[in-house]
């Protein structure tokens, strides 16, 4: 019995999962501690992304732990800034300032891999 | 097999989760690493706590940070792309934002921009491109669309370690500052106003000064030529043209004189209904066929203290010009007569008008409306809209100066094509009773028998005509036109008489001193004194400066004759009352 591919390993399955990311809000949670130079610049460059590239489908929800610690709790947060992408899922978390555009934009599934692109173009 | 392929698949995604997790860890150390991470967090058994990394670095971030967190200016910085990188907190004040809902965000999202003029928005680009700061005042409006004033310093940032290229702001909120700026001009626009009203004011009344005393000549040798004609000389006609023709340009100069506020008057406390209401009936009576005025009295109205000759001529003019304003065209002048009570926020004390109790006119047409540039001028004497001959352009004035000289205000509302609102208010008279204006009774008049009157003034023709007139009346008249040589024939005996009649306003010695050195020296001296300006300080003085009457100029010769008769050939009845 030949193994059949699974639905996203298929061309069909990479369209209609692009096709959900396209149109899914995004909910994204930013933990920071107050206003300190990473905390801001997380923020700056989140936003940057988030307007560039989900304008008009995303929440943004910004805790400041510095006066709050308690709301780190149960999300598993050993740095901050932090953001973590709750929806849609998987859930992702990411650390630092948010510089780095690129490796956001690809765990955010904004980007699609040199991989997931190569695949497109044999296709 | 089934079971087999379950496996294979959990594996699978324990392993994804695995290599997730550890991508995750090695994040966190690179972002450690590169200084990318402020705090950690450590899960203890009290809960999450929070280890701030501060490194050198760090910490001279953190007193800049503070430093600009403390500026009272709103600071702000934007990148190339005019998104917020940075706010203090008079910042997030200044636009009701919190730093983290602002940063990030575009600056239109927080404010936009107004101008002041077309050009700022160029000279700023600019200036900032050639040498990298701009200093200038514009207008921020909020997201709630607040507007307000500022005053913004800006300088171009270029990128380093940990600066985003783009522009810094710091911006001074100065509302408040244009805000009394603009009160301030107000006030003096208005202070300027005014005294260009009194300035022509002045000027207006001391040419009605001259102008009286020429009309009185002209009235007074009209009347002796008309005595001279006799019944049926042809001359007749053309010397009751002149009278009437002299009677208008008198009237001319009573609405001048109450422009600049120099007229007698008479106050009593009134009642403005009756006056509304005859004054409408007066209006309607000279109306085109599409007209129609309407009165509308409160039963409420507060009674003024006021002359209610001046304020019929008030609403006669007001309503004139408010029918004039239809252009023949069908159309509603409406006279409303209220009481109005004005509190702190609307009272208008730039206007003259403090809280209190207020009888209101209001007066609106469905006219063609005036601009603004025309509202400016409409109190102006002699400025006036209508073609040459149409229009004197005196009786706004008219109105401005008998409403000032009550004390009340006008409010003018009126736009091209809209029709304008003309408000007058009058502080109420608090239930204040007036002494009416004693009128006396007009006495029989009597010849002069000879009696010896000396007539002072220094305008010869309206001294050469008194003379002549009261020598008609059967006086003997000694005239002189130099008040000093007068003065000292009649102190020094060389001239007796029974009377003095006096002009009030001469040049050198004044009607009032020669009053007060006949009183010390002759007090039985009777002295009449005749003024074209007559207002209560006069009538005060002159009681003080033994005057016996004071008489308006151009004076009636009715007037005058009684005077003297009343005061020479006292009636009998009156002398029984002076003794009981």
């Amino acid at each position: 019995m030949t193994k059949q591919p699974s639905a996203a390993r298929t061309r069909a399955g990479f369209e209609a999962a692009a096709a959900y990311l396209d149109n899914a809000r995004y909910v994204l949670w930013l933990y920071v501690t107050g206003r300190t130079r990473n905390s801001e610049r997380a923020i700056v460059n989140i936003r940057k992304i988030c307007e560039e590239h989900l304008r008009g489908r995303y929440d943004l929800e910004i805790v400041d732990i510095s006066q709050h610690p308690a709301l780190a709790e149960g999300e598993q947060i050993i740095a901050a800034p932090t953001l973590i992408k709750k929806l849609p899922l998987p859930l992702r978390r990411f650390i630092g300032d948010m510089s780095q555009s690129e490796r956001i934009l690809l765990g955010l599934d904004l980007r699609k891999t040199s991989e997931q692109a190569a695949s497109d173009k044999d296709h | 097999m089934r079971a087999e392929s379950r496996t294979d698949t959990a594996l699978l995604a324990q392993n994804a989760e695995l290599r997730a997790r550890l991508e995750e860890a090695e994040e966190t150390l690179r972002a450690i690493r590169t200084g990318a991470v402020d705090a950690l967090v450590v899960e203890t058994s009290a809960g999450p706590q929070i280890f701030e990394l501060q490194g050198l670095e760090a910490q001279a971030n953190r007193f800049r940070g503070e430093i600009l967190a403390q500026v009272s200016d709103a600071v702000i910085s934007v990148d190339d792309d005019q998104r917020v990188t940075y706010l203090n907190a008079a910042a997030a004040r200044q636009y009701g934002v919190t730093a983290s809902d602002a940063l990030g965000r575009h600056l239109s999202e927080i404010y936009q921009y107004r101008w002041l003029r077309p050009e700022d928005e160029a000279n700023a680009t600019t200036a900032l491109r050639d040498t990298g700061c701009w200093r200038g005042e514009n207008v921020h409006v909020k997201r709630n669309g607040e507007a307000i004033h500022v005053e913004s310093s800006v300088s171009r940032l270029h990128a380093e370690e940990g600066i985003s290229p783009g522009l810094l702001a710091v911006i001074r909120d100065i509302s408040e500052r244009k805000q009394a700026e603009q009160e301030r001009a107000f006030l003096e626009a208005q202070l300027r106003e005014a005294h260009k009203l009194e300035t022509i004011g002045t000027l207006a009344g001391g040419v009605a000064h001259d102008f009286n005393n020429i009309l009185g000549t002209i009235l007074i040798n009209a009347e002796l030529a008309r005595q001279d004609a006799g019944h049926n000389h042809a001359a007749l006609i053309s010397l009751t043209e002149i009278e009437k023709a002299s009677h208008r340009a008198r009237d001319l100069v009573q609405q001048i004189l109450s422009f600049s506020r120099r007229q007698p008057t008479s106050r009593q406390v009134i009642s403005i209904p009756s006056i509304a209401e005859e004054s409408v009936r007066l209006l309607r009576a000279g109306l085109l066929g599409g007209t129609r005025i309407e009165c509308h009295c409160a039963a409420d109205t507060p009674s003024i203290l006021a002359d209610s000759a001046q304020l019929t001529q008030v609403l006669l003019n007001l309503g004139g010009n408010a029918a004039q304003a239809m252009e023949d065209r069908p159309g509603t002048v409406d006279v409303r007569v209220e009481g109005v009570t004005l509190d702190e926020t609307s009272a208008r004390p730039e206007l003259g008008l403090r809280p209190g109790r207020y009888a209101r006119i209001v007066v609106s047409d469905t006219g063609h409306g005036m601009d603004a540039a025309t509202q400016r001028r409409i109190f102006e004497p002699f400025f006036t809209t209508r073609p040459p001959g149409k229009g004197t352009g005196l009786g706004l004035s008219v109105v401005h100066g008998i409403v000032q000289g009550h004390a009340g205000a006008i409010v003018v509302h009126s736009e091209p094509g809209k029709g304008s609102r003309f408000e007058l208010y009058f502080p109420s008279a608090n239930d204040v009773a007036a002494a009416p204006d004693t009128i006396e009774a007009a006495r029989p008049a009597a010849e002069g028998r000879g009696r010896h009157i000396l007539y002072i003034d220094d305008d010869q023709p309206q001294l050469f005509a008194s003379k002549r007139m009261m020598e008609r009346w059967g006086y003997r008249v000694s005239a002189y036109f130099e008040q000093r040589e007068a003065l000292d024939a009649v102190l020094s005996g060389k001239l007796r008489v029974d009377l003095v009649v006096t002009d009030f306003n001469m040049p050198g010695t004044s009607g009032l001193e020669i009053a007060r050195a006949i009183r010390d020296a002759l007090p039985d001296l009777p002295v009449i004194m005749v003024s074209g300006y007559i207002n209560d300080a006069l009538r005060t003085q002159a009681a003080a400066a033994g005057v016996r009457e004071l008489i308006a100029k151009p004076q009636d010769r009715e007037e005058l004759r009684d005077a003297v008769q009343s005061i020479l050939h006292p009636p009998a009845n009156t002398l029984d009352r002076n003794r009981s």
